[in-house]
């Protein structure tokens, strides 16, 4: 536009200022005019995502992408390990011990992601913390890599469901409703039992283990040094070991429940409830809390895997792929 | 009704309208709109944090000039528009050359006081 | 108009000039006209915002609003729904009635506009004698508008943004009167339809290829209206990286939306002048202003809806040129819009209007020097460029081996 004129004097160097002034707003009109009127002729060059794209959404995926983050919730123990060798910290667990039940079981809240922070630099086929199969498998159904953010992808493209009736609405509500909350787990009530079991067994020492077992979180994973829960369980069991805090998983109720056990090994009684440590409100909360009888509740709290509590709607919708494992590809998580 | 008027009926007829409709219109919006004001919302707008001083501060003087200026400019303006729709009419009655140099000599005096405050610096912005 | 109902009481078989109730039914008439023509603007305005969108949106590789109807054309409806059911709210600390009045203000001086302003060769609501001037005069209530609204805002930057706007509108009043005194000069009237009868339906018998100075003068009105409408590249009232919005800053809901209704309706008002004023307005090529005038039944109905459709032609292509210059260029600086006007318009402005007077005399003197300086004026500024410019957008888009394309992708 304008420039301003420099000087107000009327020589000659001045009005030719002026005049190329003049001459220079006219020129980037025209210039600029020209190009913003070609760009208007021209194709817009963006997609019109998601319905006006020439392929479906899911073959736009290059094959060699590699940002896949992928949680199988089915298989995922919720041991936290990925959480401990993450080193920037991307992902994000929070867990529940306990479903409500007496069992140390671990239960997953919230798994999340951090997209943010995400680097997608290490190779996702070199896994950052080893797989071990969960116990009483010696496979494992891992899916191939992928394969649910595929199946998400997919049901993008899908129509979307049709709305719930007023009636399914109701009735899912009404379910949620009935259903008790689980509730945390008590650990000096529930150390004092397994102390209580413990004194039992005192000689027999796989039983032993099998209860020092019990305390832990139980999702093997390895951070105790040993190979899994059993190793780590026949070691305390043995007198090998007699540090308690080594499950990390478990944490400090773990670690609570396991002194309480080798102190009254030791002692050879169980202890008393101390007040500090089992205040009388918890004691009245247990019962109300742990109201369904362990023997019934443990069984199925063994065998089920814990619920994914944020099921992406995408794996509901698809059915999961046969179980294949692959003998050479049992390596990574993600 | 007086001829010399009647071209201005609409002018009144629409002034109204227009502020009926427009005021029509700002009712409905209030019925249909929410209300739920509380003191943020209420406050005047300044990035987010409170506001700090008078709005109403010292501005530049040049705004002040330039106010002077367009009436100097603006008032003088109108006196041609007469001339300007009645240029013919002189051609007509022969009186063309006559009426140029008139309004020459006009617009000679408002291009001197136009080189006058260019000269001063009153249009310099920068 | 008046003519028009003063026929029809003469087809009920009354005398229009004894009639008890002739004034009844021209008030009648005219808040009828009045009606329409408030919808009209507020229409446009709204079909503008869509419009708007898209041209931006295609000049920028996009594609733009294309979901709600046919190519996304009712977007405006949505928009207008849901500014509708918006919050109306007043700042505690501003003026209340003054906050609440001053979108009127505007509405009611850009509606104004709409009474002298022709649309085809019969339809003008009131051929006054003052037109130009009338409009003028009323554009000026936008000025109040905008320096109420922020004032009353009682914040800094409605207020810096309306003494901003307030500066740059009665600055550019100045050259934008001297512009539009030239097509007066030219046709000794101050009428819209007496100018554009003044012209004729071919263009170079249109007062823009007059002679250099109206061509000058064209431009130098265009530039002023793109000013005082607070269109980019002179949207400094507005500019969003300094003063937020502006002078509407605090404004919200239905309120805010007259601001901008204005502004796009505005568009219509400033291209409507511009084709009047210089590009022959309605006038239909081959077919003289009295032949239209004596022309009746469904010839002259069919002729009344041609005229109209060449007078909207040529200020929807203005419309269009001043969307595309808001995607073209970047917001001028405070200094330089001041620069431009007063260093630049006025002058030339005042100096068109010495040209062209002096001019009168001597095409008076030999007509055949008017009739020819037409012709050149015509080709050399008209066609010409016109020519090489599209050469120039057709070389821009097959160099980059890019081609073109308008048809796809809506």
């Amino acid at each position: 536009m304008a420039e301003n004129v420099t000087t107000q004097r009327q020589t000659p160097g001045a009005i030719g200022a002026y005049v190329k002034n003049v001459r220079d707003t006219a020129k980037s009109f025209w210039e600029g005019m020209s190009v913003t009127l070609s760009y208007m002729f021209r194709k817009p060059i963006t997609t019109q995502y998601p319905d006006r794209v020439p392929v479906p959404v899911r073959d736009t995926i290059p094959p060699r992408y590699r940002g896949f983050l992928e949680v199988d919730m089915d298989i995922c123990t919720a041991c936290q390990a990925c959480e401990r060798a993450c080193p920037i910290a991307v992902i994000n667990i929070d867990i529940l011990k306990g479903d409500g039940k007496i069992t140390p079981k671990l239960r997953m809240e919230r798994f999340d992601i951090d997209i943010g922070k995400l680097r997608f630099v290490p190779d996702p086929l070199v896994p950052a913390v080893p797989y071990k199969p969960p116990k009483g498998s010696d496979a494992f159904p891992r899916r191939a890599l992928g394969e649910i953010t595929r199946a998400l992808i997919a049901a993008w493209d899908a129509p979307p469901p049709p709305f719930p009736s007023k009636e399914q609405l109701e009735g899912d509500s009404g379910a949620a409703h009935g259903k008790p909350k689980p509730a945390g787990l008590d650990p000096t009530a529930m150390g004092r039992q397994l102390a209580a079991k413990a004194l039992q067994v005192k000689e027999d020492k796989p039983k032993l283990a099998k209860v020092f077992e019990e305390a832990m979180a139980g999702t093997d994973c390895g951070d105790c040094g040993y190979a899994d829960c059993k190793g780590y369980s026949e070691g305390l069991a043995s007198g090998k070991d007699f540090s308690p805090e080594k499950c990390a998983p478990g944490g400090a109720d773990s670690k609570a429940m396991l002194e309480t056990i080798l102190v009254s090994l030791k002692s050879g009684k169980v202890p008393e409830a101390p007040a500090a440590e089992a205040p009388p409100p918890a004691e009245t909360k247990a019962p109300a809390a742990e109201a369904p009888p362990p023997a019934e509740a443990k069984a199925p709290a063994a065998e089920a895997p814990p619920p994914a509590e944020v099921p992406a709607p995408g794996t509901d919708a698809e059915a999961p792929p046969p179980a294949t494992p692959e003998p050479g590809d049992r390596g990574p998580l993600r | 009704m007086d001829s010399y008027l009647t071209p201005y009926i609409p002018v009144l007829i629409l002034l109204l309208l227009a502020g009926v409709m427009c005021a029509a219109i700002s009712v409905l919006a209030g019925y249909l709109g929410p209300k739920r004001i509380f003191g943020v919302k209420e406050s005047a707008f300044e990035c987010g944090s409170p506001t700090t001083g008078e709005p109403n501060a010292r501005h530049s003087v040049k705004f002040y000039l330039v106010a002077l200026l367009f009436i100097v400019f603006d008032v003088e303006s109108v006196f041609i528009y007469p001339w300007g729709s009645l240029l013919r009419d002189f051609h007509a009655e022969g009186l063309g050359w006559f009426a140029y140099l008139e309004m020459l000599s006009f617009m000679g005096t408002l291009a001197l006081g136009l080189v006058y405050v260019w000269r001063k610096g009153a249009l310099e912005w920068s | 108009m008046q003519g028009w109902i003063d026929s029809l009481i003469r087809g009920w078989g009354q005398d229009p000039a004894t009639w008890p109730w002739t004034q009844i039914v021209y008030v009648a008439f005219m808040g009828l006209f009045a009606f329409i023509v408030i919808n009209f603007a507020a229409i446009t305005a709204g079909i503008f915002s869509w419009a708007e969108r898209r041209v931006a949106a295609r000049m920028q590789s996009r594609v733009g609003p294309n979901r709600v109807g046919p190519g996304g054309f009712l977007q405006w409806v949505a928009d207008a729904v849901k500014l509708l059911t918006k919050e109306d709210l007043v700042p505690a600390e501003a003026d209340n009635f003054l906050f609440r009045i001053a979108p009127y203000f505007m509405m009611v001086g850009f509606a104004c506009v709409f009474v002298a302003l022709p649309f085809s060769h019969r339809l003008v609501i009131a051929d006054m004698n003052i037109g130009i001037f009338f409009i003028l005069a009323v554009t000026a209530l936008i000025v109040v508008g905008i320096i109420m609204s922020g004032w009353s805002s009682n914040s800094k930057w409605s207020l810096f943004g309306a003494i901003r706007s307030a500066a740059q509108i009665i600055s550019y009043e100045i050259p934008a009167g001297m512009a539009l005194m030239i097509p007066v000069l030219l046709a000794g009237t101050l009428s819209t339809q007496g100018i554009i009868r003044a012209q004729g339906g071919w263009p170079w018998q249109w007062f823009v290829f007059d002679n250099p100075a109206t061509f000058a003068a064209f431009f130098i009105y265009f530039i002023s209206a793109l000013a005082e409408g607070n269109r980019t590249p002179f949207d400094l009232p507005e500019a969003e990286s300094e003063l937020v919005s502006g002078y509407n800053t605090e404004y919200s809901g239905m309120r805010f939306s007259y601001f901008f209704l204005v502004e796009w309706g505005n568009m219509w008002v400033m291209s409507a002048l511009a084709s009047t004023m210089f590009l022959g307005g309605w006038q239909i090529p081959g077919v003289s202003a009295a032949q239209l005038d004596a022309m009746t039944g469904g010839r002259a109905v069919a002729f009344e809806l041609l005229s109209l459709a060449i007078f909207a032609g040529k200020t929807l292509f203005w419309v269009f040129v001043v969307m595309w210059l808001r995607w073209t260029l970047p917001r001028i600086r405070v200094d330089q819009m001041m620069n431009m006007c007063w260093k630049y318009l006025v002058p030339v402005s005042f100096a068109a209007v010495i040209f062209v007077a002096g001019w009168m005399l001597v095409v008076r003197a030999a007509p055949a020097v008017g009739t020819v300086t037409h012709w050149i004026m015509f080709l050399a500024a008209g066609v010409l460029p016109a020519a090489f410019f599209i050469n120039r957008v057709a070389r821009n888009i097959h160099d980059t081996g890019d081609k073109f394309d308008f048809t796809s992708n809506w």
